[in-house]
Parts: C-alpha cells; structure tokens; sequence
C-alpha cells in the first residue's frame, strides 16, 4: 500500500467516524440549552479534530427538526435577520440518552480493546 | 445593523441562491437558507467593523464552504436497499393483490367461495388497505432519510399486513393446490396464490424495513414495538370480523338443533351480536364451495346437512341459517327485506344477478317449496270477482259465494321464472277452477289425481320448460298455485276459481276474503287488488276501500283493496242471512250428471258443561301489534273453567288457572318476540288435554313459516293414537291464526282431521268468544246429500261443489284406498281440488295424453265450468229466485193449512 493511498483510506475512515459524531455533539450541546444555527457551528468547530464545515451544519439541523428530534422557534434578531433557535424534543432527550449509553459503552468497548493490545504489546516486550 | 456595501450584498444573494439551487428537493430550503443567511451576517459584523464589504462576506463564506459542498451527500448506499427485494415486495405486495381485488370486485370467485354472506364494504376497503399499505412501506423502506414518524407508521403498517396477510393465507389455504395446478396445466392461477405471496412479501418487508431504517436514532426494540402495534391492532379487527363469524355460525347451528339444551343461549348469542342481517344474508346464499362440491350421493345439491364439506364443522347451512332466522325475528327469510350488503353489488348497475349469471337460480323450481324471494319477479296485476248466490228474499239463499282471482306475474330478470304461492280460501271453500291464458288464449285446466297432475307439471316445467300452471291442496283451506313459466321480462296472467260457504252468525251471512298466504314474488309497488262482488242481496263488508253500489237489482261492493302484508286481513262481504227455522231448509242443484242437496237446521249449542281448556300462545313476534282483548276472550268460556295457558317462546312458560281475569293478565303482561318452534309445546298440551274429560285444545298464533322443530312424527302420533275428535264427532283442538300467512303445521298434517281452523271475523276475540259461548263456528248446521231431494228449493251448482268437497273429507277419513279412489273420481268428475286431486294446464294435447290427463274429459261437467255471472245473466238468476221465493212461500202457506 502506498503513502498516498494509505492517507486517502485513513482520510475516509476519519470523515466517516465525525459524520455520525457530528449529530452526537449537536445533540449534547442542545441538552444544556437552546442554541441558534451559528453558536451552534461556533461551538462545533471549536472541537478539535471533529472538522466541521459549518455550512454542512444547516442541512443537518433541518433534517433533525424534519425527523422530529429537534424543536425550533424563530426570534426576531434587532442587529440582522431573525435568528432559528434549536433544542432537544422529548423524543430528542430520549434518542441523546441512547446515543450517549451507547457512545459510552462503545468507547469503553474500544478502550478496554486497546489496553489489552498495549499489554499485550508490552507482555511482548 | 451595521451598513453592507452593494458588492457584499449581491455577493450574500448570490451565494444564497447558489445554495438554494443546491439544495435537493425534499429539504426545507427556506429553513436551511435563513440558517445560513443569519450565519453569514453574525460572521461578517462579527469583527466589529462599521461597513461590512465583500471580503467580510466572501470570509465568512468560506468558512461556511461552497455551497455545492454542504448539499447532503447521497445516503449510504447499504446492500439491502435498492436490491430486487423492493421489487418483489412491489410484485407480491401491490401488484397481485390490485389485480386480485379487481378480479374479486367484478367475479367474486373467492369471496363467493369462502366469504359469502361476509364480503361487505367494509371488508373489500380493508382489502384494498393491502396494496396500499405495501405502498406506503415500499416509499418509506426505500427513503435515505425517513423522519420517525415513517419509520413508527412503516413499521406499524408492516406489522398489520403480516397478520392481514397470513390469516388470508391460512383462509385460502386448501385452494393453494388447485392454483399450482392451474399454473402448471393453464398456466393461469397465480391470482389465487396472491394470499400466500402477500404474506411472503409482508415478511420480507418487515426485515427489509428493520435492515434499513433501524440504527442509533430508531433501535430495533423500538422498531419491533411499533411493528406489534400494528400486528396487534390487526389482530384484534380480523378477531372483530372472524371471531364473530364463527361465534355466529357455530351459534346458528346450535340454535337450529332442537334436541339441543343450549338452544335458547344459543338464540339470545345471536340477537346479542345483533346478527339479523348475517343470518339473513346466510339463509340466502350458501358459501359457493359448499355447493360446488358433490354430494355424498353425487347430486350437487348443497342444501341440507349432507354437503361435503371440508369446514362443515364450522359453517352452518342454509337450512340452519332459515330456521333459525325465524327462531331471531319471527319473520319468514323469504318476506325480510334483505339489508344491502357488497355481495348485492350489481344492484348498483340495476341488476338483480352478477352479470355472467343468467337471472337468478330458483333451486326449489317444480316443487312443492315456496322458497325465497325472486328479485325481478313480481305480482303486477290482481283482480278478484266474486258472486254472492242470494235468494230475492235479499237472504243469502243456499249460502254459497264463487270467486274468481286473475293474477298477472311480471318477470324482469333476465330468465324463466316460476311464480309460486299460497292462496288461503274463505273457511271451507274448495278450489274449483284454474285456467292459463296461452297467446293470449283462456286455457282451462284438466283435473286428474293429485299425484298425476304434479309429474305432468313437474315434467313439462321443469323438464321441457313449456306453458303450465298446477293448481294443488295445501292444507285445510289452503291453495298452492305453481306457473311457469313466467317468460323473461314478460308475464303470465292465471284465473283461479274458488267456491266458498258462507258462514252464517247472528244473522249475517259472511264471506271471508282470500289472502295470499305464503308467495315467492313481491308486490309491484302500490299494488292493489281490484275487487268487484255482487249479490241480488243487499251487501255490507268491513273492508274501508270498497264502496257500496246498487244497480237495478244487483248490489256491488267495488274498490281497489292494498295487498301488502296484513292488509285486508280477516275482511269479509256478507248479505243478510236467511232466517232460522226448526224445520230444515233443503236445497238442491245439479252439476252434469252428479246431484245434491243440502238441508240447513239451526245449530244447538254444544252442551254447557265446564271442561278443562288448553291455551297454546305463540310468543313470537308476529303476535305484536295484534289486539287480543284476553278479557273478554277469555270470560266467553263458562264460569269455572280450568285455563291451561302455555305461553310458547324460546322456553314454554305455562300458568294454570280457574280464573280467566288471572289468566288474561298474566297474558297481557307477556312480551312477543322472535319465533318458536310450536311442535313440543302443542304435543304436550295435546297430551294433557285429550285425557281429561271434554279437554278442548286453542292453538292461537301468528304465521308459522319454517319447520323449526324438524319432523311433525310426535305431534302426528299423538294426534292418531288419542284422536282430536270427541265421541260425538265433535272437534277438540282448534287452530286460530290471528294473521295472514303460511301454517307449516297444518301442510305437514295434511289429511288429519279433527284440527279446526277458526275463521277470524273482525277480531280474534269476538271470534274465539263465538266459539266458547256456543261451541261452534256458525248458527246453522248444513248436511250435504250427494243425492236429489225431492221438493229442495233450487240452488246454484255451487252447492254440488261443496256437498263433493264434503264427501270427498268423509271418505278421506276412511283411511282405505278403495275411499281414496272413489273420492278421487268424484273430485276428478266435477273439477274440484282436493287433498287427493289437482288441476293442471298444460299446452299441447301430447302432453295431456303422456300423463293420462285429457282436457275433454267428463264433458258434462266441462260444459259447467264455474264463471261469474255476466250482467245479463244476474237477469235469468233473478228470475229463477223469484221462482224459488214463490215455491218457499207456497210450501209454507200449505204447511199452515195442513196446520
């Protein structure tokens, strides 16, 4: 395998992995409170190695409202257009708790999978 | 706002509309764009200057990313979507069943196979939910991105099709055979296989759906509760459709079972589940498989219990079905007005059959049934004549009357059709002519045994389909008229020709009115019967529609009289009755070569002894609404009697009483409901009452249209081995039916005698009361002489006919064959109807000598064809009354001198 096509598989894996993680770091940044579409995109770039283009965003959040897990409600904005401010449904807190439980179980599967490898590794050793 | 330049403006617009065109359709763009819009101005002001130019905007842009970029990326392709499955859940799931369900709506072959009575609209609606449910599941299955509201509604909706579908597939299980068949030979069938591939599809579905749209935000538990949901909430409506179905069916077999303990739940089940209409619709049609299988004994014939019949363990037959529609309403099957169901859906079209049946299918044609209702075939014309023979003292004279009835039947189906019906005669009468008009030609009968005119019937009606009309005895005071055929939308015009007695009481002389008693056809809307009776006596009636008329010497009673059911009930005409004298009034006539006379002596009262009475009440609902003053009735018996009252419902409930204000209360409280089989209930009596000393039975009840009970043996037996006649030849049970209609019963019973109908004159009360006053049914008693009397006042032929009615009952009662024959020569010779006689028309003179019948036959007699006097004649009749008045009144003035 060469350098390039070995970044290219590592470039896909890594898109693939934040696409899902987008949506889990959406819906616990909405769990402390409401937020409108730019705070939001703010605060998801701000999280280191999640690359989120922020335009992306929009289309995500409509979709999220579409299916239900999301709310919105439309406030006049004195210094520019009106702003959509987005937070959790019912069924949104419902799906958050399920993808955290399950986020959490994963990461500790994953975790646990790894320490044994270094143990193994440094068994090896 | 702080101030944008122009540039930054256009520059906002245009990537605005950039990502507006980007956007798929299906997106909420107006909501995705305003996010944007709002993200681009926070961005741009976000560095505090006051103007904010293009390069701001063109910043924050890139932040944002090309608007091509953030347009959502196509879904994941996964390996279960957009794979042949969809497609064949679309074949099995959509296609098929569309087809099915056309095919259903115009042929109907399964539904009539499996489901008759059931496919109602409702049930074809929730047919059609199949189709589109696959729908819907295929649309929401194949979407990338399906808010939870489809995935739930998906998962629901696949949930119910996979119930729907599989009990529709364990329904149609048995025809899974015949379809692969079919495939094979024809390689047609696979309509019939369409249940089972729903099934298939409905299944694969369900795992599809839970392959492709289950994940983080909908988990597979959650997906396999809402798929219960719709599974469960299908299984309880397929519960509400099957369950009650079978409730139903297995309750009708049990409530047609006689022997049965369970009978009477059985019953109240029904009218609980309020099945009326289902039982109806099961008394009509017969689930088509039942009869497409042989018999047993290869017949075809589906009726009755010997059906071969894979589910005969669960449904119940016609026969069940009709009885015990009796049993729930009351009411014949035949005379229930038929509730509209989806299996009737060609009425829609005007028709009365499917479109690839030729009319409707008349299964009892050349018998003795009735059977039910032909839609299409109706009675379009009635007219009844009729002569009151009086005497010009303005007395009823011999006290005879002759009626003529002309019925016209209309067919508008698209077939034959045999009119059938029951026609009860005035107390006493006997049928005494019939003739058919042929091309517009008057065909008068031919009269033969009973037995022989019915198989030269049955062979040219059925057989060879030609122009006949029988004419046969159906019980005491009861016709059975058969014609066929009544062309396809055409008609069939028939005479019959009564001679009735009169009854005389309290110095009346009454004729009782015809009715129809029991028919096969309906009544063309408004249909009235246009009467005309005559009589040299002055006439008077009870019945509102006739108005009374005087032209010279001839009095009529004239006006169009309703025919539908109960009107015109119990009306009669009646002249003044001749006055009452000790010695007897003989009178004679001749008919041809045969002779008679009639002596006519004021009745005697039947001793007024105190007997012990038997009072059998039917408690069915044809009772309701008929005045009964139980009262008065009851308080016409002498002072002391023992009332025995039996109040026969679903359960007998009986009283025993010597006061008849006990008994008449306990009467009026009872209520009237459904029907009741009166079999037991009158033999109990019967038995009770025929051994004590002058034990008298009273049978009062409505009409009794199906044989409930099964076979009249016991009643029978009962009858014969402690006879209904008393020593001195004096009736001992009496049949009082308090409305029109047919008597299954008496039918059954036929020759026995000793069973008395009671005419009922204006009311059952009045009527019974004459009766327990006097213990008898008129003031005269009448001896008929099959020989001349010599010095007897003359009289119309007419009292030939009943002095050989009357002869002809004596010899019956005989019970020998050498009787029966000569009783059977004497009906024959003077063209009556008779228990062992009948009158046939038939159409060509081949057909009457095959069957040993001949037209020609007793010319005599032929010559003397019974008519209603033409105007001209009432002359000739006035004349010879005026001579009888002047022999009466010569007699008398002799007897005084010989005084």
């Amino acid at each position: 395998m060469g350098e390039a096509q070995e970044e290219s598989e590592l470039a896909n894996w890594m898109t693939q992995l934040r696409k899902g993680l987008i949506e889990l770091c959406i819906f616990n940044l909405l769990s402390r409170g409401e937020l409108y579409g730019y705070d939001l995109a703010k605060q998801l770039t701000a999280i280191p190695g999640l690359v989120v283009t922020e335009g992306t965003i929009y289309p995500l959040l409509s979709r999220l409202r579409k299916s239900g897990l999301l709310e919105t409600r439309l406030e006049e904005s004195p210094s520019g257009p009106a702003r959509r401010y987005y937070c959790l449904s019912s069924e949104g807190e419902r799906v958050l708790i399920l993808m955290n439980l399950y986020w959490h179980e994963l990461m500790s599967g994953v975790n646990h999978l790894m320490a044994g490898e270094e143990n193994d590794a440094k068994l090896d050793r | 706002m702080r101030s944008w330049t122009d540039e930054a403006k256009r520059e906002l617009d245009q990537y605005l509309e950039q990502a507006r065109r980007a956007l798929p359709p299906g997106e909420d763009q107006e909501e995705i764009v305003s996010g944007l819009h709002a993200h681009i101005v926070a961005e741009a002001e976000s560095n505090g200057a006051s103007v904010v130019g293009r390069a701001e905007v063109r910043r924050a842009i890139n932040l944002l990313g090309f608007a091509e970029d953030f347009a959502p990326a196509p879904p994941p392709v996964s390996g279960s979507q957009n794979t042949p499955g969809w497609k064949n859940i679309w074949l099995a799931g959509v296609l098929l069943p569309s087809l099915a369900i056309t095919m259903e709506l115009f042929v109907g072959p399964m539904s009539a196979m499996y489901l008759d009575p059931m496919p109602t609209l409702l049930l074809f609606l929730l047919l059609l939910c199949v189709p589109v449910g696959f729908y819907q599941v295929l649309r929401i299955g194949q979407k990338a991105q399906a808010s939870l509201g489809e995935k739930r509604s998906a998962f629901a909706i696949a949930g119910a099709l996979t119930v729907f579908t599989a009990t529709y597939s364990v329904v149609y299980l048995p025809t899974v055979f015949l379809a692969v068949i079919a495939i094979l030979v024809c390689g047609l069938g696979f309509l019939g296989l369409s249940p089972h591939f729903a099934l298939l599809a409905a299944v694969t579905a369900s795992l599809k759906l839970g392959k492709v749209q289950c994940g983080p935000g909908f988990t597979r538990r959650e997906a396999a509760r809402w798929w219960g949901y719709g599974a469960g909430a299908m299984m309880l409506l397929a519960g509400a459709f099957l369950g009650r179905a079978l409730i139903i069916e297995r309750s009708i077999q049990v409530a047609a079972d006689e022997n049965s303990p369970w009978r009477a739940t059985a019953v109240n089940a029904l009218r609980w589940l309020r099945a009326d209409a289902y039982v109806l619709e099961r008394c009509l049609s017969q689930p088509g498989f039942a009869v497409a299988m042989p018999d047993e004994d290869g017949t075809g014939d589906a009726d009755g219990a010997e059906q071969v019949h894979y589910a005969r363990a669960l449904l119940a037959n016609r026969w069940q079905a009709q009885n015990v529609y009796f049993l729930l309403s009351g009411k014949s099957y035949r005379t229930a007005e038929r509730p509209w169901s989806f299996s009737r859906r060609w009425e829609f079209a005007g028709r009365n059959s499917p479109p690839w049946e030729v009319g409707p299918v008349d299964r009892a044609r050349g018998t003795e049934e009735i059977g039910q209702f032909i839609d299409g075939l109706s009675l379009a014309g009635s007219r009844l004549d009729a002569t009151v023979f009086s005497a010009k003292d303005g007395t009823s004279g011999e006290s005879a009357a002759y009626l003529e009835w002309i019925l016209e039947f209309s067919n508008t189906t698209d077939s034959q059709q045999e009119a059938r019906m029951l026609i009860h005669m005035p107390p006493g009468a006997v049928g005494s002519r019939l003739t058919l008009w042929i091309d517009g030609e008057e065909r008068e009968a031919a009269f033969g045994g009973r037995d022989q005119v019915r198989n030269a019937y049955r062979e040219v009606a059925v057989v060879q389909r030609r122009d006949p009309a029988l004419l046969t005895s159906a019980g005491e005071d009861r016709l059975r008229l058969q014609c066929f055929p009544v062309p396809a939308h055409g008609q069939m015009k028939v005479k019959v020709g009564i001679t009735a007695p009169l009854l005389i009481r309290e110095g009346k002389a009454y004729l009782r009115m015809p009715e129809i008693a029991d028919r096969k056809f309906t009544f063309r809307k408004g249909l009235t019967t246009t009467t005309w009776i005559e009589s040299l006596a002055p006439l008077t009636t009870n019945i509102a529609a006739l108005a009374s008329e005087k032209t010279s010497d001839v009095y009529a009673l004239r006006g169009d009289v309703a025919l539908e059911e109960d009107a015109g009930w119990a009306g009669w005409a009646a002249v003044p009755a001749p006055a009452l004298e000790a010695a007897p009034r003989t009178y004679g006539a001749a008919l041809g070569e045969v002779q008679a006379s009639m002596a006519v002596t004021p009745a005697v009262d039947a001793k007024a002894g105190v007997a012990p009475l038997w009072l059998l009440v039917d408690g069915g609902a044809a009772m309701a609404g008929v005045e009964i003053d139980w009262q008065a009735m009851l308080q016409a018996f002498p002072q002391g009697t023992e009332f025995h009252v039996y109040f026969a419902g679903l359960k007998t409930e009986s009283l025993v009483t010597t006061e008849a204000a006990e008994a008449a209360r306990w009467l009026q409280r009872k209520r009237y409901r459904g029907g009741y089989d009166p079999l037991p209930s009158l033999e109990a009596a019967w038995l009770e009452a025929s051994v004590a000393e002058g034990g008298r039975l009273f049978w009062i009840h409505g009409p009794y249209p199906n044989m409930v009970g099964g076979s009249t043996a016991a009643l029978e037996q009962a009858l014969t081995r402690r006879p209904s006649l008393a020593p001195d030849g004096a009736p001992r049970i009496f049949d009082v039916q308090v409305k029109p209609g047919p008597n299954r019963v008496l039918e059954e019973l036929g020759l026995l005698r000793g069973v008395v109908s009671v005419p009922v004159l204006n009311s059952v009360s009045d009527s019974v009361g004459y009766l327990a006053q006097h213990g008898r049914l008129e003031d005269v008693t009448r001896t008929y002489s099959l020989q001349a009397t010599p010095g007897a006042e003359p009289a119309s032929d007419h009292l030939v006919r009943l002095a050989v009615a009357s002869a002809v009952d004596a010899q019956l009662e005989e019970r020998s064959k050498e009787a029966a024959d000569e009783a059977r020569q004497l009906a024959q010779r003077t063209r009556l109807i008779t228990p062992v006689t009948g009158a046939v028309v038939l159409e060509r003179e081949e057909q009457y000598a095959r069957h040993g019948l001949n037209p020609e036959e007793n010319e005599d007699a032929i010559a003397q064809i019974p008519g209603i006097p033409e105007p001209e004649e009432w002359a000739l009749i006035g004349v010879s009354a005026v001579g009888a008045a002047y022999f009466l009144l010569r007699r008398r003035r002799l007897a005084m001198a010989a005084a």
